[in-house]
């Protein structure tokens, strides 16, 4: 199936592009470590 | 500055209220995730243009429509506010007298009840009214099949896909919000898209690696 093309547009902000992409970016970062830790909890308790 | 196109846009006539947030948030995040532009004369940041040019302008560039009359109730006054019914109006307007291209317009008229708008706009009588019970998830069910039937694209991803994605984004937005600096209750329309169209576009970057990945 084809994927949807997200269309952007320039709108006036008060925090630039750039700054927000950042700040996703790094949120997506601190998202897959979470579920990495929640694995890894997973992992550990069915051990115990 | 990029040219916006008429047929991806979506004109949002609904309430800015604190009460209305949650909805209005959910139907943005559903209009993008369709692949659509969310637009309103609040993107508009010019003190030489009115409001009504501005809405006007925002009208005449979009093919699609969604309406919210639920608001339509009385202030402290005794009086009704009547801004969105009458942006309703001037949408219809252009469907019926502009030019081909404006004639190709659609839209999705919400109220809270299906039948309560006989009560105070009786001349709508016979156009199909949405209710979305005041609920989110029922409002990003409705404007997306909406969109997806009215615009004929296959592409669109099924309601429940949206609704979860939805839930991801809405418990990630504190952290997101709080790196940037910005408090969620003074969130603007044009910072919510920004955000917004930065997640959706890194997820699907992010999430087709970690699936190569697992």
């Amino acid at each position: 199936m084809k994927e949807v093309v997200i269309k952007t547009m320039d709108r006036p902000t008060t925090v630039s592009r750039e700054a927000v992409r950042a700040a996703v970016l790094a949120d997506f970062a601190d998202e897959l470590e979470e579920k990495k830790q929640k694995k890894r909890m997973a992992k550990k308790a069915k051990k115990v | 500055m990029k040219t916006i196109d008429y047929e991806g846009s979506v004109f949002i006539n609904c309430p800015f209220d604190d009460a209305y947030k949650p909805i209005l948030r959910a139907i943005i995040f559903t209009v993008m995730r369709c692949g659509f532009i969310p637009r309103s004369a609040l993107e508009k940041d010019n003190g030489l243009q009115n409001r009504l040019d501005k809405i006007q302008e925002v009208i005449a560039g979009c093919q699609y429509g969604i309406h919210d009359i639920s608001r339509t109730t009385l202030n402290e006054n005794g009086l009704p506010r009547f801004n969105m019914p009458f942006e309703l109006g001037l949408f219809f307007g252009a469907q019926r007298y502009g030019n081909r291209q404006q004639q190709r317009k659609s839209a999705v008229i919400f109220d809270t009840e299906r039948f309560r708008y006989q009560q105070f706009i009786s001349d709508l009588n016979g156009v199909d009214i949405k209710e979305h019970q005041n609920k989110p998830d029922v409002a990003i069910h409705k404007v997306r099949n909406w969109l997806s039937t009215s615009s004929g694209r296959h592409s669109i991803p099924g309601y429940a896909k949206i609704i979860a994605e939805y839930r991801v984004f809405l418990k990630r937005m504190p952290s997101i919000l709080k790196r940037l600096h910005l408090d969620e209750e003074n969130l603007t329309f044009n910072n919510y898209c920004l955000i917004l169209e930065e997640r959706l576009v890194a997820a699907r970057i992010v999430n087709k690696k970690w699936l190569n990945n697992d």
